[in-house]
C-alpha cells in the first residue's frame, strides 16, 4: 500500500507534526462546530492541506459550489486542485424538484397533452440514493486521497440514522484500506446523541471549533478532543483566522 | 302501460356482440372483460376502441401491464386498425404506470387519498379528451395495489359514476384463472360493474377455441348463450358454440 504522506492536516504546525504521526496512516476526523464557529472554513483549510499531494474530494450539503471555491480564492487556495462535489444540489434535482413534480400533478392534474408527448420515451430514472452515490464514489478509488464531507447535517435529514453510521464506516474502511485522510463536519447538535455518539467512536480523532463571545467580538477555541490511542495530545488551542486561513496561539492560562 | 325506456346503445363495432346486446353496450355502463391469458380481452377491447373511433367518439386506452407503444405494434398487424386515428386524436393510449410516476405513486400498496388521485387523474382524462370510450387494461393491476375490499368497492363505485357522468362507456379488463370461481381478482368487482363479459378457452377436437359469453349486462336483454369467438385480420368474429366433441374448458 502506498500512502499518501503530505504530513499535513490543517497547513497549521502545532496541530499537524503531532497528530501526523500519532494517527494510524488511513484515519476519519469528526469535525464539530456550530454555526457562526468556523468550522466549515477550518474544513476547506484541510482539503486545501491535501490538494497536490492526492486527489481531494469536497462533498458539499449546504453552500454552491461558487461559493466554495469563492472561498478557496479568498484565502488564496487553489480551488483547481481540489473536485467539488455538490450533493444538496444533486439531491434537489432528483429528489426535491420531483417532489414538486409530484404536487403540481396532484394538484392541477395531468393533461393528456404531456402524456401523449411523453410517449413512448422512458422517463429518466428519478430515484435517487445519497448513500449509493457516495459510495459508489468511494469505491471508484483505488489511490490514496483526501475526502471531506461538509457536513453530515444533511444526512441526518434525509437517511435513516443508521445509514449515516453505514457512511462513516464505509469511508473509514476505504481510508483504512488505501490510505485516504478524511473528514466529516458536523454544524448541528440536534441529532440523534445515540447515532453522533457513534460517529464519534468511529473517528480517530475530533476536533471542535467554538465561538464565544469576549467584549464586542468572539474568541476562537480549536479544541483537539480526541485522538485515538493518544489521550495525551488532546488539547485546547486559541484559534484564529489569518489571510491564508486559520492559525492556532497558545490559550493564556487562566486566571488565578 | 308505458312503453319500457330504451337506453342509448354504444355499439362496440363487433358485429356479433352487438347482436347479443341489442345494438351495443347501454352507453355510459362500465362493464368487465374477464378473462386468462390468450383468450381475447385485450383484442376484444382493442376493436372497441377502434370501431369508436372511426364513429367519431374518441377513445382512451390506458395501459397498465403493457407498454402502449407494443401495443399498437400489435395492433398493426390487424386490418381495422387505422393509424390515423391515433394521429388524428381520436384514439389515445396512454400508459398508467408514467401516470402513476407523475403523480408520484409508486408504493406498491396505495393509500386512501392515493386511490382520489388515480380515479381524478382517470376522470380528469377522460374529460378533458372528451372520450366517450375507455379501457383500462387492466383492472385487476390497478386493484392489486388498493388492498381492502371496501375501498375496491369505494373505487369501483366512484369510478364507475365518473365515467357514467362523462358519458363514457368503458371496458375494464380482468384476468383470471383458466378455471374462475369468480370474474375478479377480490370478487368484489364483478358485482359493481354494470356487465361482465367472459372469455375463455376450450378444446374441441384438438383445437382451442376463444369462447365468449355476455354473463350480465345491465340497461339490456341479452342473450347467454355461448359463442366461438375468432380473431381474423378484419377483426373478431362470433359463431354459436356448438358443442359437440368438447374436450374441456372453463
Amino acid at each position: 500500500m502506498t500512502l499518501a504522506d503530505p504530513q499535513r492536516i490543517f497547513g497549521i504546525p502545532e496541530i499537524d507534526q503531532p497528530l501526523w504521526t500519532a494517527l494510524p496512516p488511513g484515519w476519519l476526523a469528526l469535525l464539530t462546530g456550530h454555526s457562526g464557529s468556523g468550522a466549515p472554513l477550518l474544513a476547506k483549510q484541510f482539503a486545501n492541506a491535501g490538494a497536490g499531494d492526492v486527489p481531494v474530494l469536497f462533498y458539499t450539503t449546504y453552500e454552491r459550489t461558487e461559493e466554495v471555491t469563492k472561498a478557496f480564492s479568498d484565502f488564496g487556495w487553489d480551488p483547481g486542485a481540489i473536485k467539488v462535489v455538490n450533493l444538496a444540489d444533486e439531491y434537489y434535482e432528483r429528489v426535491l424538484v420531483r417532489g414538486l413534480e409530484v404536487a403540481r400533478a396532484r394538484e392541477l392534474g395531468i393533461s393528456i397533452a404531456e402524456l401523449v408527448r411523453e410517449q413512448p420515451r422512458v422517463r429518466a430514472s428519478s430515484s435517487f440514493s445519497l448513500t449509493n452515490r457516495m459510495l459508489s464514489d468511494l469505491a471508484g478509488i483505488d489511490s490514496p486521497f483526501r475526502l471531506v464531507v461538509d457536513s453530515v447535517d444533511f444526512f441526518f435529514e434525509v437517511l435513516e440514522p443508521h445509514d449515516v453510521t453505514t457512511v462513516a464506516r464505509q469511508i473509514r474502511h476505504r481510508c483504512q484500506t488505501i490510505g485516504g485522510q478524511a473528514l466529516v463536519a458536523a454544524h448541528s447538535i440536534a441529532h440523534d446523541r445515540a447515532v453522533f455518539g457513534l460517529l464519534q467512536d468511529l473517528a480517530d480523532v475530533v476536533f471542535e471549533l467554538r465561538a464565544e463571545p469576549r467584549g464586542d467580538h468572539f474568541e476562537h477555541t480549536l479544541l483537539v478532543e480526541k485522538v485515538a490511542n493518544r489521550p495525551n495530545l488532546t488539547r485546547i488551542w486559541k484559534a484564529v483566522v489569518g489571510e491564508d486561513g486559520w492559525h492556532v496561539e497558545s490559550r493564556e492560562p487562566a486566571p488565578g | 302501460m308505458s312503453p319500457a325506456t330504451v337506453l342509448e346503445r354504444c355499439a362496440t363495432g363487433i358485429d356479433g356482440l352487438d347482436n347479443i346486446l341489442g345494438g351495443g353496450i347501454p352507453r355510459g355502463n362500465m362493464v368487465l372483460v374477464a378473462g386468462s391469458v390468450g383468450t381475447g380481452k385485450t383484442t376484444l377491447c382493442l376493436e372497441f376502441l377502434v370501431r369508436g373511433a372511426e364513429r367519431g367518439e374518441r377513445s382512451l386506452f390506458l395501459s397498465v401491464t403493457e407498454a402502449s407503444s407494443k401495443l399498437i405494434q400489435n395492433l398493426s398487424t390487424f386490418e381495422f386498425f387505422r393509424t390515423d386515428l391515433i394521429e388524428q386524436g381520436e384514439l389515445v393510449f396512454v400508459d398508467l404506470p408514467s401516470v402513476y410516476d407523475r403523480l408520484g405513486l409508486g408504493k406498491e400498496e396505495l393509500a386512501p387519498e392515493e386511490i382520489d388521485i388515480v380515479i381524478r387523474t382517470i376522470s380528469d382524462l377522460v374529460r378533458s379528451l372528451g372520450a366517450k370510450r375507455l379501457v383500462l387494461d387492466s383492472l385487476t393491476s390497478v386493484c392489486y395495489r388498493i388492498r381492502k375490499d371496501e375501498q375496491i368497492r369505494d373505487f369501483m363505485l366512484r369510478l364507475g359514476q365518473e365515467l357514467n357522468e362523462a358519458g363514457c362507456t368503458s371496458l375494464l379488463v380482468s384476468e383470471i384463472g383458466p378455471t374462475p370461481g369468480r370474474y375478479s381478482l377480490h370478487g368484489v368487482e364483478e358485482a359493481i360493474v354494470d356487465g361482465v363479459i367472459l372469455l375463455w378457452n376450450t378444446r374441441r377436437l384438438g383445437d382451442i377455441l376463444r369462447v365468449v359469453q355476455i354473463v350480465k349486462m345491465r340497461g339490456t336483454a341479452h342473450s347467454r348463450a355461448q359463442y366461438v369467438l375468432e380473431l381474423t385480420p378484419i377483426g373478431i368474429l362470433m359463431a354459436p358454440h356448438l358443442k359437440g366433441g368438447l374436450e374441456g374448458g372453463a
